[in-house]
């Protein structure tokens, strides 16, 4: 190690754990709201019972917790295969504080829905699927699979490349192409499954 | 060295081999997208093959709508209870029995409360017409033409 690069990461690495705080401390408020929205939503699908309203929130915070965990798995595994370390437990940390932006999305198009004059305007920000009702062309699968497009899905991607840089001391390039091409993979997965699923019956 | 454990050239091919695996999942998954979508189905219609297992007598100058049911689905039955709770004028409401390979009994067909009820003695609304979501409502003109399929809202 030359001393421009171990001054480097005298720099860094105490700006790396102070992120890693963050994201604990980010974390543990994604937590709580993904709890209050399993608790809104179980409310709403008639869960009346405060045991069944605690279950219905317990399991999307578990729901949650399981999606983060499979998708820092899968990263992880991806820059093993290249040789490269991305420390699992911080990355899979710091995506379950990074749900927080999907969260916010879900709160504009529940706003959306309460006063649709806005949606076109949220749209561009908080996903496509907001003008579905102006697109009735457009197959509802394909809403399914890519309606949460817009400014905080491409924010989501670009920062879970910038955390697998940072994690892995990679340059953003290589994180950036390989987290799109994930996002992409996965959307048309969930749509070829889900036409599939229904057939020629309409969803 | 800790870091060669990541650089293993054992570890790094069982890697690319299960990148590789999930690659020919997805390809495969759209090549039975491709089939799927490009297979020619048959449009659905009233009559043979389907058996009338309870006729019907009310007005049908709107058209016919079906309920595609499972007698074991819950949630197909709700369907079509909603749509039989407020009928519309001229509109005849009945069920379609899907995936109900034997005859269904007398008990069965009184559960429904609606008519007229066809059953799909050789599965043809999904081997044929392709459909596969029940609580899906296949409406009819007055003449017995489909004419498109929905939900029931």
């Amino acid at each position: 190690m030359n001393s421009s690069t171990a001054a480097l990461a005298a720099r860094t690495a105490p700006d790396y754990h102070r992120m890693h705080r963050m994201n604990v401390f980010l974390f543990l408020i994604a937590l709580a709201s993904w709890w209050e929205l399993g608790l809104r939503q179980g409310g709403e699908f008639g869960a009346g019972q405060q045991l069944n309203l605690a279950v219905a929130a317990t399991i999307m915070v578990l729901a949650r917790l399981a999606a983060s965990a499979v998708e820092a798995l899968a990263y992880t595994l991806w820059w093993r295969t290249r040789g490269v370390r991305l420390p699992y437990a911080r990355f899979f940390v710091a995506l379950v504080a990074l749900s927080l932006v999907d969260r916010f999305a879900q709160s504009l198009v529940a706003l959306a829905g309460r006063a649709p004059a806005l949606a076109p305007w949220l749209a561009p920000v908080a996903g496509l699927q907001l003008l579905k009702d102006r697109l009735p062309a457009v197959e509802p699968v394909l809403w399914v699979a890519f309606g949460s497009l817009g400014l905080f899905t491409l924010a989501r991607i670009a920062i879970t490349a910038w955390l697998q840089s940072a994690g892995t001391g990679r340059r953003l390039r290589g994180p950036l192409l390989v987290t799109t091409l994930a996002w992409l993979a996965t959307r048309v997965a969930l749509w070829w499954a889900m036409d599939l699923f229904r057939g020629m019956s309409p969803l | 060295m800790r870091r060669s454990i990541y650089t293993s050239r054992g570890r790094r091919l069982a890697g690319w081999l299960g990148w590789a695996l999930a690659g020919a999942a997805l390809a495969a998954l759209g090549w039975l997208w491709h089939l799927d979508r490009t297979r020619v189905w048959q449009t659905p219609g009233l009559g043979a093959p389907l058996v009338l297992v309870g006729a019907a007598t009310a007005d049908s100058s709107a058209g016919t709508w079906l309920v595609a049911v499972n007698p074991d689905c819950p949630h197909c039955l709700q369907a079509l209870a909603r749509l039989t709770t407020h009928p519309r004028r001229g509109l005849r409401v009945g069920a379609l029995i899907v995936d109900t390979p034997r005859r269904p009994g007398a008990a069965t067909l009184a559960a429904f409360r609606a008519a007229p009820l066809w059953w799909d003695a050789r599965g043809d609304w999904r081997r044929r017409w392709g459909h596969r979501v029940y609580g899906e409502v296949l409406c009819f003109d007055p003449r017995g033409r489909y004419v498109s399929t929905r939900f029931v809202d």
